[in-house]
Parts: structure tokens; C-alpha cells; sequence
């Protein structure tokens, strides 16, 4: 498998890759999960590979659509809004300009 | 329930712009968002979730000091922080990225258990800053448009009269402007143009249709106007939408 890396380099747990193409002979199962996550956060792209390894690079990222069903589900559930809250109390403990909607400072 | 602060949340479109030469914006990206605490220059970064089913890949982009980007992508270890020693010391962080939805709250912070630069909710998967690779010119001033949404969250409740004001821009390089209706995915050409029909400036804007509904989200694009060999900017930009409500 051969990918671009489009940053001057890219580290994994084991070993780090250099800006520009690199080349894996024989990847293994979870090397091709970091590289299609990589490849989803738009740090790497893939320039060759095998259609199984295409597969499992495309098997490795969940898709906007059921990422989408779960941010749903996670809102309806309640358990969403307690990240969203500590992040929102985050934000006013930093001092950001977060006032309530009455129009009165909290 | 009436709406309050945190129903409203600021999120990036489907499509940001890092790049020349491609579409930007289109419809709201309620799993990725665009504000954060930025690193003190020198950190180390971890990732730590309150669930032990938070096992999946991150991947961490940042600029290094030396203006150098890198990137590292690790599998996250549930409950135990995960430290990106690969990045080592950094500058700035420009992406956070998950390769699935949070499960638990995950806590994005400095190493070793230091402040935390951001939550990512149940159900999101990330955040990365607006015009994190934008260049200056040699030859002439640049600008560049990105597409945001503020969306009220509340399930029941209108945020009402709505206006989205820019409350801090530090350094004098940005100016903003509403898409003409709720819930639009409009998009413009490239990074370099400006959206159709949309007025861009520093005023305060009224949501199209004076209130932002029940879940509703209006689309905000900004524009970041560099000068001529611009130096580099470490900064930061605020929008605020405020409102009235039941």
C-alpha cells in the first residue's frame, strides 16, 4: 500500500512517516484502521492498495450518516447534553463572552 | 424549557476549508465544531474518555513552533488517558478527529491531567480550528471565506428577534455575514470566494426570518482578509448570537 502523507510527518504508536509518500508492504489489520482514520481527518491520502484494503480503510471511519443518527440518539437520550453542559461551564469559567438570553450576565 | 446559553452551539459546516481549489461550506456538520481553548505554546496533548468504550482512533493535527505541521493518529484508551507524544511539544492545535462518535464524554487536555482544551459530547467527533491553514501573499492582500452555524439546540423553543454580532476579533482580520435563510447549505467555489447573495461585514446581522426556531441552525460565513505578507497570526475570533425567549 502506498499513501501520501500531507503533513510534514505523520507518528503512529509504532513508528512515524515522513511528509510526502510512504510505502507498507503487507499492512496490518490495525495499521489500515490508523491510516483510514488518518485518511478521513484529511492527514494522509491514499495513492494505492489492494480493493481488500480499500475496504477495510473504508470499514475503519464511521459514515457522516450514522455518525449523524447517533449524535441524534445521544441528544434524545440526554447524555449529549452532559459534555455540552461541562464544555459550557468550561467556557464560562475561561471567561468567554457567554451571557443568558434574558440579557442578564451569569 | 426555555432556551438558554449552552442550547446554543456553534458548528462547523459539512465542508471547511483547508485547502484551494474546493467547494466550501454546504450544510450544517452538527459532529465537528469549531471552538476550542487553544494550547499553551510547548504542550503535550492527551485524550481521556469517561467511558471504556472509547477505544477508537484520534488523530491530532497541530503546528509546531517552528511552523511545521504534524499529525498523529492513535487509538484511544477509554478511561485512561491516551498522551500524543508523536506531535511532542506543539504550538497550536488545528484538528481533533475521531474515526466515530465520541461514546462517553472525551476530554481533549494538556498532559499530565492539566487544563482542558475542550469536551467533545456523546455522539460528536471533534473540532478543529477555522482558517487553520490560510496563507498570506507576496503579491497582494488575500482573503478567505469559512462557513459556520450557530444552532439552537433547545427542542422546544424559538430563540427570538435572533442576531448573530461579532463580539471579539482581535486582530482586525475578520468580518462576517448570515445566509439568507435557516437551515441553507449553501456553498461558494472555493476558499478565495465569496458566497452568493451573502453581505459580509462587521455589523450585527438578524437571523433570516427574525426568530431561529426549535433546532434550527443559520448559517455564518466569515472572512479573513490578510495583507500582503500578513505575519503569522496566533489568534482568536468570537461570534455571539443573542436573542430573547418564552
Amino acid at each position: 500500500m502506498k499513501f501520501e502523507v500531507l503533513t510534514t510527518q505523520w507518528a503512529t504508536e509504532e513508528e512515524t512517516f515522513a511528509g510526502g509518500e510512504n510505502e507498507v508492504t503487507s499492512p496490518s489489520a490495525s495499521f489500515l484502521k490508523l491510516v483510514g482514520a488518518a485518511e478521513s481527518a484529511g492527514t494522509l491520502t491514499v495513492t494505492e492498495c489492494t480493493d481488500a484494503e480499500r475496504e477495510k480503510l473504508d470499514k475503519s471511519v464511521q459514515s457522516q450518516e450514522d455518525g449523524e443518527a447517533a449524535y441524534a440518539a445521544a441528544q434524545e437520550s440526554g447524555e449529549w447534553h452532559e459534555g455540552n453542559l461541562l464544555q459550557h461551564q468550561l467556557d464560562i469559567e475561561s471567561g468567554a463572552p457567554v451571557a443568558s438570553v434574558g440579557g442578564e450576565e451569569e | 424549557m426555555s432556551v438558554v446559553s449552552s442550547d446554543l452551539v456553534l458548528y462547523h459546516a459539512a465542508t471547511q476549508s483547508d485547502v484551494d481549489g474546493s467547494t466550501v461550506g454546504g450544510a450544517i456538520d452538527t459532529l465537528r465544531r469549531p471552538d476550542f481553548t487553544q494550547v499553551t505554546a510547548g504542550d503535550t496533548v492527551e485524550v481521556v474518555s469517561s467511558s471504556a468504550s472509547d477505544t477508537q482512533n484520534c488523530t491530532i493535527e497541530v503546528r509546531k513552533a517552528d511552523g511545521t505541521i504534524t499529525s498523529e493518529t492513535l487509538a484511544l484508551t477509554g478511561t485512561t488517558a491516551k498522551i500524543f507524544a508523536g506531535n511532542g511539544a506543539i504550538d497550536r492545535i488545528l484538528k481533533v478527529e475521531l474515526a466515530s462518535v465520541a461514546i462517553g464524554t472525551i476530554t481533549v487536555r494538556k498532559s499530565v491531567a492539566g487544563v482542558t482544551y475542550r469536551v467533545i459530547p456523546v455522539g460528536e467527533r471533534g473540532f478543529s480550528m477555522v482558517m487553520r491553514k490560510g496563507t498570506s501573499s507576496t503579491s497582494g492582500s488575500t482573503t478567505y471565506y469559512a462557513k459556520l452555524f450557530w444552532k439552537n439546540t433547545n427542542s422546544t423553543n424559538a430563540l427570538l428577534s435572533a442576531q448573530v454580532s461579532e463580539s471579539a476579533d482581535p486582530s482586525g482580520v475578520f468580518t462576517h455575514g448570515l445566509a439568507t435563510a435557516v437551515n441553507d447549505s449553501g456553498t461558494t467555489t472555493n476558499r478565495q470566494t465569496a458566497p452568493g447573495g451573502v453581505t459580509i461585514d462587521g455589523t450585527a446581522k438578524n437571523v433570516p426570518g427574525t426568530d431561529l426556531g426549535a433546532t434550527a441552525a443559520i448559517g455564518l460565513w466569515l472572512a479573513m482578509l490578510l495583507a500582503t505578507n500578513n505575519v503569522a497570526l496566533r489568534s482568536t475570533y468570537t461570534s455571539q448570537i443573542a436573542g430573547s425567549t418564552t
